[in-house]
């Protein structure tokens, strides 16, 4: 045991007051978002017009568009749908690590196919790729963390859309975990710009074929829609620091929605305005523009808001828009005390690499590298360290 | 209840062994796959070409993880997570197997195995010619492995390995094993009134003609 927890324990007790103090100013601060969301409900062509204003000030603002639907608008659980498929994708990977004999990287992607009539039984998928010698490298050197992160995230989408190309049922949806943005992407070196062109011809590939396309977003912690309520409390003269004056700061979209929408009911449909949302909107004719609605997932009593991004071509149509409204309750109804949706949990069991995992393949790769008769480098003495306190840990928890 | 045959007519292979000692093993398979050995029925362990080891399957365990018991409170189960969890979850069954003998170059013993298989040999179900083999050579010397595994539902198994055996020895011309064991069976535990009355009781709740 090395933490001073009498330390800790001062610090947290301090924290702890000042959490409380935090809480309260939140719940004011919470009343004069609900009353803003409440006033401003209708006024969606100058709330429109104050977001265009800001803009012209700030470039890269970052906040909801309103749509065609009223601020409050609460649209009840529609049936389930009785037919087609449901395709999640997730996707998981173990990074280069230079401590390693043989450094090397893996990208695992799962995809989990629900027949939403019950006509077939789930298909599971798992693709799996391991990175070595010229992958681990791009212009700028090693690649890292970030890099292996947005290839996963291609491999997903890519994936989806090599699974759906001879589907011929309807309607497809293509289910993944998280934001359809990337936020990996803003990057500017060409190797990134590259990755995130392919990106937007898979989703312009998944818009040709009609597929019902989301990313779910679980506890958003965002404040897209919070913001665009600050646009609202702005003096005209001030709109020149929209994003900067914050006097809505700390509120969370989630917060604001839990108490608006009943179990099973979605918020109206929003743009997504920021500089990533920006490449997408001028991509493919204005088609992957990206959207947003939140979707009380929840029980009465117990909300449980999520975020679901979608492109322009679901977001316009609604038939869409209720058949992915649909297969969403039912999916996270069926593990009633979890509330996610249940194939996207498959997908993440069939991609997750566990550190077992990640040791079995490095022992594959050298027991070939030595089979072939390649020098297997060395461990680092870092590495070589902390394995000895692991073992000890190990032994001192029997 | 399976409508599968008791016995298939080519030997199938079930799954991979997990752990053994002396007397018995755990194979680990795959849930929901067709044809898994029932309870009582003579299984075999291939080691090498000249090596393999029988046992009866005593034991079958269906084992859960974090999903399942989440999915398992659903007020409505869709189908498809049901097939799901069935089929294609990677929830291992274990199947435990008793040890009751081996063969080495072609010949039959019912002693205990002299080594047990290594982890991830193979286990196959025996098909009707293996089974009357293994259970016609010598005097049902391989029940008293089978008797000894008080850890389990001893008379339940004894029961229905008698009755898949017998049911392999009509199907070669023979309708008169099982009452040949049964007089075994009584003999063995003659001294042990408790598990024979308990044997016995099992044995009548059998189609068998005894």
């Amino acid at each position: 045991m090395t933490i001073n927890f009498v330390e800790v324990h001062r610090q947290i007790q301090q924290a702890a007051g000042e959490a409380q103090r935090e809480q309260a100013r939140l719940r004011d601060e919470f009343n004069r978002a609900w009353e803003t969301l409440q006033t401003w409900a209708d006024r969606l062509p100058d709330l429109g017009r104050r977001v265009e204003q800001a803009l012209r000030y700030n470039p890269s603002l970052r906040c909801a568009r309103p749509g065609q639907e009223a601020l409050t608008t609460r649209v009840p659980a529609p049936p389930a749908p009785t037919q087609g498929l449901l395709l999640a994708a997730d996707g998981s990977n173990a990074n280069p690590n230079h401590h390693d004999r043989i450094p090397f990287g893996l990208i695992n992607i799962g995809l989990f196919g629900y027949d939403l009539g019950h006509h077939r039984p789930p298909q599971e998928l798992i693709q799996s790729e391991v990175l070595l010698n010229q992958d681990l490298y791009d212009d700028l050197g090693t690649i890292g963390e970030e890099r292996i992160a947005l290839e996963r995230d291609l491999r997903e989408r890519r994936a989806l859309l090599e699974r759906l190309r001879d589907e011929t049922v309807t309607p497809l949806v293509t289910l993944t975990d998280g934001p359809l943005e990337l936020y990996r992407q803003p990057r500017e070196d060409p190797e990134f710009h590259a990755r995130f062109q392919d990106y937007l011809r898979v989703l312009t590939a998944l818009a040709a074929q009609g597929v019902i396309t989301a990313g779910y977003v679980d506890k958003p912690q965002a404040d897209l829609v919070v913001r665009l309520l600050e646009l609202a409390l702005l003096d005209e003269d001030e709109l020149a620091q929209a994003g900067q004056l914050r006097p809505l700061r700390g509120i969370t979209d989630r917060a604001l929605f839990g108490q608006l929408l009943q179990p099973g009911e979605r918020s109206a449909l929003f743009g997504l305005q920021s500089t990533t949302a920006e490449r997408f909107r001028q991509a493919a004719q204005g088609q992957l523009e990206l959207h947003f609605f939140y979707l009380n997932v929840g029980l009465a009593g117990q909300p449980k808001v999520v975020r679901v991004e979608i492109p322009h071509w679901v977001a316009v149509d609604t038939t869409a828009v209720t058949i992915l409204h649909g297969v969403l309750l039912q999916q996270t109804q069926i593990t009633p005390n979890r509330r996610y949706p249940y194939a996207l949990i498959r997908a993440h069991e069939l991609a997750v690499v566990t550190y077992q995992d990640r040791q079995a393949v490095a022992a594959m790769i050298e027991q070939e590298w030595l089979n072939q008769g390649v020098v297997v480098g060395e461990e680092s003495e870092k590495q070589r360290a902390k394995q000895d306190l692991q073992s000890s840990s190990r032994r001192s928890a029997r | 209840m399976t409508d599968q045959p008791l016995t298939s007519s080519t030997p199938l292979e079930i799954g991979r062994m997990l752990r053994a000692d002396t007397t018995r093993c755990v194979v680990g398979c795959r849930a929901g796959q067709p044809h898994l050995p029932p309870l009582g029925s003579l299984v075999r362990l291939p080691v090498d070409d000249t090596y393999q080891v029988y046992g009866v399957v005593a034991d079958i365990q269906v084992f859960d993880d974090g999903l399942t018991r989440q999915v398992v409170i659903s007020p409505n189960l869709d189908p498809s997570v049901i097939l799901d969890n069935q089929y294609n979850r990677n929830l291992p069954l274990e199947i435990g197997v008793l040890f009751v003998g081996y063969e080495h170059n072609g010949r039959l013993s019912h002693l205990l195995p002299p080594r047990p298989p290594l982890v991830l040999h193979v286990l196959y179900t025996c098909t009707p010619a293996e089974v009357r083999r293994f259970t016609a050579h010598g005097r049902f010397g391989y029940f008293r492995h089978l008797l000894r595994a008080t850890d389990q539902p001893l008379a339940e198994v004894v029961a229905a390995h008698l009755q898949q055996a017998q049911a392999c020895h009509a199907q070669g011309g023979n309708p008169h094993w099982a009452r040949e064991a049964a007089r075994e069976l009584i003999t063995l535990l003659r001294d042990d009134y408790a598990t024979l009355a308990t044997v016995l009781s099992a044995l009548a709740d059998t189609e068998l003609d005894l």
